[in-house]
């Protein structure tokens, strides 16, 4: 009897032991992998998309804002007939139906079908009732001003990962401040997948992205598109672009390019080089539109001044190889600074270089910001170096004087200017003034001041030189009445395989204005017109134009 | 201490913690029950809770419908289309006052 009690609990024992060790098993050596898997089943885990912050004009209206959309998703597996429902989608869609039966064919439980589908296409395609298509929040952007400003803009695309990213202008450079930050809820759901309160909850709050608020002019930027565009039409040019800016303080009120793109369907552009904004990218040589900074240079040096006298001015220049003649051919012995100006005489600029001399050229370059960078607030700047010092000739000093030989953008070109119409000082420019956050908080950019390069009684004889250049020069016939407007025509032939070709031009025109206290500097560059190659028969007339709607909604009153 | 007096107190300390432990167990079974009601009402919250969630996001995205037609209607592209469609022209010629006018000073 005794024996069969002893293996009774020997047996009892031994299934003790047993079941310890299959719950040894199951809870501490698979006990991790079993509460993951636990946990995927009743905990969701969803991401809180954050806004994507808005780009809004000086005036708060958003140029770029957002707006709700889907991508249309499938999981091929779940899909009896795949030629049927790509057949049905692809009118609602404006797809090829071979590309989403290609899609759907697939063997994966996830394929995307198309992006930014809105409200009422999703209804369309719900009412269809088709098995294992769904939808997926994504607002995309809106553009209510269309491609107003679009190479200033830039676009969003996707990054390697497939999330939102900004490329070129404003939202690739500011793409860190307007993208946000996402946000996580973890949540205990039943088997219906809805949420249940009792439940732990963990959330991470999102960070919606921050507002730009631009220094961009509504007004201005669609004045200087509309003159723009209706000015690349008329003298049958291929392209061109406008930039107007506050010399006081280099906020740039407006900058317009074309040919553009629409950046709502940026992957549609026929040409990716339109997404570069050429008001920062496109490296030229200025021509004429240069010659006021050298005179500037040369008379804040004490070497010359608006009555000194050309020596060399009576006939071509001959320096070395080469011989330096007048746009026109046209010569004024004795002439002086002034006039010089006023002719936009190459002959009168070699002698201002031969005053300077190369080290004071070079100084200024470098002071000027001509082959660096501006730093303005855009992502796509490109700059062209200055040659070494050591690498120049007496011909590339002549050449420098009126705008040959040397590169630069409209952007360095503008802000330096700009230093001739706030008295002297160069200043950074920048397209944004304010960073709105999203829980109210603002950051103002101010203007910055990166150094003085003139002194007033420079900029203001300048000043008057470039008065005098509209009001005698060969673009006085389009210049608006009643206004003192400060500016000088260029016009620049294109380098090609190492010779300039004759017949293609950049023609343009900078300038300021009211010339006594400037509210806006502007730079005006056509690309190879061919109704006339010059400045002041095309790049001209364009500026003029803007200039007197702009001092008008300036309110600036008339001198004359 | 008389026998009969530790008796009584031995009495009475049991009568106390009789009444004590019935208390106890009166307040686990309340709250307890308490406890699987309020479960049980949040537990089913869940449902009203995603109508709230579809309700909210069915409100936001009509405000987002709103606000983009706003925007489109607020553009200088729209305004301009719509002024020209309605015969008005830009009147680009300042008005210039070039006498002196009298003006009516406090």
């Amino acid at each position: 009897m005794i024996w069969r009690t002893k293996f009774a609990s020997f047996l009892f024992i031994f299934i003790l032991l047993l079941i310890v060790v299959r719950l040894f098993y199951w809870q501490i050596i698979k006990g991790t992998e079993i509460a993951q898997r636990a946990f995927s089943q009743y905990v969701r885990i969803s991401e809180l998309h954050p806004e994507r912050g808005e780009i809004k004009t000086s005036d708060n209206f958003p140029i770029v804002a957002n707006q709700p959309g889907f991508l249309l998703f499938a999981n091929p597996r779940l899909i009896a007939d795949q030629e049927k429902s790509a057949r049905d989608l692809a009118p609602i869609i404006d797809s090829e139906s071979s590309s989403i039966s290609a899609k759907l064919m697939s063997d994966l439980a996830w394929v995307s079908i198309k992006n930014k589908i809105d409200k009422k296409t999703r209804e369309k395609i719900e009412s269809l009732k088709l098995q294992g298509i769904d939808f997926e929040r994504f607002d995309f952007r809106l553009y209510p001003e269309a491609s107003l400003a679009a190479n200033l803009v830039g676009f969003v695309g996707k990054d390697d990962a497939g999330a939102d990213k900004g490329y070129f202008g404003l939202e690739g450079y500011y793409d860190r401040e307007l993208k946000g930050r996402a946000g996580k809820v973890q949540e205990i759901k039943d088997a219906q997948g809805r949420p249940i309160l009792i439940g732990e909850k963990k959330i991470e709050e999102k960070i919606d992205g921050r507002n730009l608020l631009l220094n961009i002019d509504r007004r201005v930027q669609f004045i200087v598109e509309e003159k723009l565009k209706e000015g690349i039409a008329r003298y049958g040019a291929k392209g061109g672009t406008v930039a107007v800016m506050d010399p006081k303080t280099g906020a740039i009120l407006a900058s317009a390019s074309f040919p553009t793109y629409d950046p709502a369907k940026y992957e549609e552009a026929t040409d990716s080089s339109y997404f570069k904004d050429p008001f920062i990218s496109d490296n030229y040589e200025p021509g004429s539109i240069f010659k006021p900074l050298i005179m500037a240079s040369a008379i804040n040096e004490n070497l010359v001044t608006e009555s000194t006298h050309c020596d060399n001015c009576s006939g071509p220049v001959v320096i070395a190889d080469y011989t330096v003649r007048s746009w026109n051919n046209k010569y004024f012995p004795d002439t002086t600074m002034m006039q010089v100006i006023e002719h936009s005489d190459n002959t009168g600029m070699v002698f201002v270089s031969r005053k300077l001399g190369l080290d004071k050229l070079f100084s200024y370059l470098e002071q000027l910001g001509i082959g660096k960078q501006t730093n303005v607030d855009l992502q796509g700047e490109a700059y062209s170096s200055i040659r070494a010092k050591n690498k120049w000739y007496p011909i590339d000093l002549a050449t420098a004087a009126f705008g040959q030989g040397i590169a630069v953008t409209p952007v360095q070109m503008l802000t330096a200017i700009s230093a001739i119409a706030n008295g002297g000082k160069l200043m950074e420019p920048h397209v944004v003034a304010k960073i709105e956050s999203s829980d109210g908080r603002i950051v103002e950019i101010k203007p910055k001041v990166v150094r003085e390069v003139f002194s007033q009684n420079t900029t203001r004889t300048v000043t008057e030189m470039m008065v005098n250049s509209v009001e005698k020069g060969e673009a006085r016939w389009a210049r608006p009445k009643g206004w003192k407007i400060a500016g000088k025509t260029g016009t620049s032939q294109i380098p090609i395989a190492g010779h300039y070709d004759p017949t293609r031009t950049v023609a343009s025109f900078v300038g300021f204005a009211p010339s006594e206290d400037p509210k806006f500097a502007m730079i005006v560059k056509i690309n190879e017109p061919t109704s006339s190659i010059y400045g002041s028969e095309t790049a001209a007339p364009i500026f003029f134009k803007i200039a007197r709607e702009l001092l008008i909604y300036y309110n600036i009153p008339l001198k004359e | 201490m008389l026998i009969q007096d530790r008796a009584a107190l031995n009495y009475v300390h049991m009568k106390n913690a009789s009444f004590l432990l019935t208390i106890m167990f009166l307040l686990i079974i309340v709250l307890a029950t308490l406890q699987v009601v309020i479960s049980n009402k949040l537990s089913t919250a869940g449902v009203q809770l995603t109508t709230l969630y579809d309700n909210s996001a069915h409100y936001r995205d009509e405000n987002e419908a709103i606000k983009t037609q706003l925007y489109s209607a607020l553009s200088m592209a729209s305004i301009s289309a719509k002024a020209k469609e309605l015969g008005f022209v830009v009147d680009s010629s300042p008005l210039v006052i070039k006498q002196k006018t009298r003006v009516a000073l406090k």
